[in-house]
């Protein structure tokens, strides 16, 4: 029971640490349609001014407050110039999810020829310390990042659904030529969008920096798991957060029953079939034969929905 | 001159496994990013065929055909509900989950040590054991193939993949069956690439599963769309320029051998950008489809929003 407890509390922390990524990823995706799949390469790359900058100030508060603020102004940056100067020019769906597997070619190995491919960890003692709640120990840095998910996750939600210029964004993801017409500027919205995405992108870049370390090729995992998490999610950040924890959790619950050998298979597998089996579902759902009488206050409401 | 052999290999197993893409990407408009892993499959079938059943390498291609039209088929059967995008992400964790039942089916595949010792063919006798005589063997399979598959290029059977590409409804009103015609291109581009899989495991006659990491469908991507989309004869040309000038980054003098991969990947990305965004239409475009056409070339694929929800899907069908 308390192995379980333990893979359970690990498996939310993973989760939380692919979750912040997908958010961002998700962000992005749903308010432009375009899928940007340097996203894991940029927000490894902006880790790594974070780096530079704490080797050359000490990892003292001030240099530690320069490195994140490096890493986010990069990543911001990288995005934005991104969206604007690529991907806008090529107005087609094909050519864009093209054009990005060649940013993320191109970012991932600048940054291996600049770097070099070695692992590069900082180290915060600190942030290393363990303390024991009840059976689970827990790193610091972990208590850390799932309580910062769980903010930015509800600090989404609240934007978007409390907030006026939330709703100009979840309006942008709903039915962008709609959100035009009634005045939304969805240019800026999209511009935004990239901009919050790329910053918790960078986020989980520099979580990753003090965790588990960071080499240039870890990117392209991280954005593949974000990826499948945004396609699961359905156009609903919520449900994109509830993927990312559950996705952590079965990664993890799989170690408890079966070999941790196969956990990345699994896990691949899972989502595959998960999908699969979601979309035939929906298709038999549409195809069904509907009956034809039925009770006169329903008759509007398919029209409607 | 082995150098420059292999080389020439080299661009051959590519070649058919680009023209295959370009088959589905190009001529059909259907993405997929799992062609590296099909090509792992094609040669773990072939490698393994002929290292435990002593079978000649030539049967472990077909072999590894037979599968790779299998999986092509039966992943388009499972996915064919899916809309662009949700299709285009499941085709890659098909691919992560491929590599991964390569890595780790330890019992079958060896894990990540691979196999090694792949015996080449003997047919009828003569044996291709040695380079020379392995090149005639893997030229012969290449032309005949990529005769093959120009040959479907110029069918009317492309003709109906081109109009499923510019306007599948528009074909289905027409009396086609497109899900048909799917399963068929997916049969034949598996079917090229298994057998591509199988020629290059006895080409470097030692497999292991990084060879057909994700980067590997990046690449081909890359061939195709610089080659040309919808016009296979572009892939092949694209092949042999972009495997030359990357032999080439090698022979740079100066350059630490840890860096010759990334340079390698670095001068595929900024072709792959630069072509997209400056000659869209590639090295050689696809010729218009009737000649007198007023709006040659590709058309945009129709993007798909359906993962967005069941009402969304429905206001787009009708």
């Amino acid at each position: 029971m308390n192995l379980f407890l333990e893979l359970l509390v690990a498996g939310g922390v993973a989760g939380a640490k692919v979750g912040v990524a997908a958010l961002g990823f998700a962000l992005i995706f749903y308010t432009t349609r375009e899928m940007h799949f340097a996203f894991g390469a940029v927000s490894v790359a902006a880790a790594y001014p974070c780096y530079w900058v704490v080797k050359a100030l000490g990892d003292g508060p001030l240099g530690t407050a320069l490195g994140v603020v490096a890493a986010l102004i990069a990543a911001v940056l990288i995005s934005i110039a991104l969206h604007k100067y690529v991907y806008l020019r090529l107005r087609s769906v094909l050519p864009v999810v093209m054009a990005s597997l060649g940013v993320s070619l191109i970012v991932e190995n600048v940054i291996q020829i600049v770097a070099g491919p070695d692992i590069q960890v900082l180290s915060y003692p600190a942030l290393l310390h363990i303390v024991e709640i009840g059976p689970v120990r827990l790193r610091v840095l972990e208590i850390g990042v799932f309580i910062g998910f769980v903010i930015v996750a509800v600090a989404i939600d609240v934007f978007l659904n409390r907030t006026r210029l939330g709703q100009g964004l979840g309006a942008t993801m709903d039915d962008p030529e709609m959100a035009e017409l009634v005045g939304v500027r969805t240019s800026r919205m999209r511009m935004g969008a990239y901009a919050a995405g790329a910053a918790l992108g960078a986020i989980s870049g520099i979580v990753m920096l003090v965790d588990t370390g960071l080499k240039p090729a870890i990117g392209f995992t991280l954005l593949l798991y974000a990826l499948i998490i945004t396609i699961m999610g359905r156009g609903s950040l919520r449900s994109v957060a509830i993927w990312s924890l559950l996705f952590g959790v079965i990664r993890s619950l799989w170690s408890w029953q079966f070999s941790p050998d196969l956990q990345e298979l699994a896990v691949f597998a899972l989502m595959v079939s998960y999908l699969i089996a979601r979309d035939s579902w929906d298709r038999y759902q549409f195809n069904r034969i509907r009956p034809i009488s039925r009770p006169a206050s329903t008759v509007g409401a398919d029209a409607r929905a | 001159m082995r150098f420059l052999m292999t080389t020439f290999m080299l661009m051959e197993v590519y070649a058919i496994v680009a023209m295959s893409l370009n088959l589905l990407l190009g001529v059909a408009g259907r993405f997929s990013a799992y062609e590296a892993a099909l090509m792992g499959v094609g040669a773990y079938t072939a490698a393994l065929l002929a290292t435990k059943l002593g079978l000649s390498l030539f049967w472990g291609c077909v072999a590894g055909a037979a599968m790779g039209a299998l999986i092509g088929t039966s992943f388009q059967i499972a996915a064919r509900h899916m809309d662009f995008f949700t299709f285009n992400i499941t085709s890659f964790a098909f691919q992560m989950a491929l590599y991964e039942t390569l890595l780790k089916w330890r019992g079958v595949t060896a894990g990540s040590f691979g196999i090694f010792n792949i015996p080449r063919p003997e047919i009828a006798g003569f044996s291709f054991t040695t380079l020379e005589a392995y090149l005639a063997f893997t030229t012969a399979c290449a032309a005949v193939i990529m005769g093959l598959l120009l040959y479907i290029e110029r069918s009317t059977f492309a003709l109906a993949l081109r109009g499923l590409r510019d306007g599948e409804k528009a074909l289905q009103s027409l009396g086609k069956n497109t899900f048909a015609l799917k399963l068929k291109v997916f049969a034949i581009s598996g079917a090229a690439t298994g057998f591509a899989g199988g020629l290059l495991a006895g080409l470097t006659r030692t497999i292991h599963p990084s060879m057909f990491f994700v980067y590997l469908s990046v690449i081909l991507m890359v061939f195709v769309v610089a080659g040309g989309r919808g016009n296979l004869r572009g892939s092949v040309v694209a092949v042999f320029l972009l495997i030359l000038l990357e032999q080439a980054i090698t022979l740079i003098p100066g350059i630490p051998t840890s860096q010759i991969g990334a340079l390698q990947r670095l001068f595929y990305g900024i072709v792959l950008v630069a072509v997209i965004m400056f000659r869209p239409n590639g090295l050689l475009p696809e010729s218009p489809i009737f000649a007198r056409a007023r709006f040659p070339g590709i058309k945009p694929v129709e993007d798909g929003f359906a993962f967005l929800g069941r009402t969304r899907s429905r206001e787009s069908t009708l």
